[in-house]
């Protein structure tokens, strides 16, 4: 996990059925991406954060949240 | 386009280019030993102008395939999954890698001048030589690497 940001992109989405494919589809970005921010390697931008919650129906803080 | 198949089509491409741009890179840095190893640096001749011009026609290609990634001509919607953000940030590291490349590489002939001729033909070529394959070569890691464990 990245040491400045916890995500829980993977786990919401496949709590929705969802491949990497299939988000990636939806967002309008590579199932590359999609890959390195739910491995933590890459922080998405803002618009690719709130994209990401757009499609998945919930909000940016239940995807991404500061470490303690 | 079906719209899965544009995901897919685009990471097939994408993965293509990160091991053409690796191929590209190693054989762009290969090719250097014949540079030097018949004095195309130093003599002046026909054939060994030629061979500079090919070189430096060379390294302006793939100079540009790093800037655009390649595949110009695909559709706009596969482009724009082949250039997304993961790969304009790798682009970018992969730039600042060349840079410090350069950097490294024209100190060390700087301090070699000090000891050993070194013609500005010579010092131009090698930082020229390892600005492009130096990019090319962290760009094609970070793109494949971030596809494990996909």
């Amino acid at each position: 996990m990245h040491e400045r940001l916890n995500n829980r992109l993977r786990e919401v989405r496949t709590g929705k059925g969802l491949t990497q494919a299939d988000l990636a589809d939806q967002a309008g970005v590579s199932r590359k991406t999609i890959n390195t921010v739910e491995n933590g390697v890459f922080v998405p931008s803002t618009i690719l954060a709130l994209t990401l919650a757009k499609v998945l129906g919930v909000s940016v803080e239940d995807l991404f949240q500061l470490p303690d | 386009m079906n719209e899965l198949n544009r995901v897919e089509k685009a990471e097939r491409l994408s993965k293509r280019r990160a091991r053409i741009f690796a191929v590209l890179a190693v054989m762009f840095l290969a090719l250097q030993a014949v540079y030097l190893s018949n004095g195309a640096l130093v003599e002046a001749s026909r054939i060994n102008h030629v061979k500079i011009g090919a070189w430096a026609v060379n390294a302006l290609v793939l100079l540009v395939l790093l800037a655009t990634g390649g595949n110009l001509l695909r559709g706009r919607d596969v482009r724009g999954l082949l250039d997304d953000e993961s790969t304009r940030a790798h682009r970018r590291l992969s730039l600042v890698w060349g840079f410090w490349t350069m950097m490294a590489v024209a100190f060390g002939l700087y301090a070699l001048s000090l000891f050993e001729t070194v013609t500005t033909r010579e010092v131009l070529h090698a930082v020229i030589t390892f600005g492009v394959t130096v990019p090319l070569l962290v760009f094609s890691y970070l793109e494949r690497r971030a596809y494990r464990d996909a």
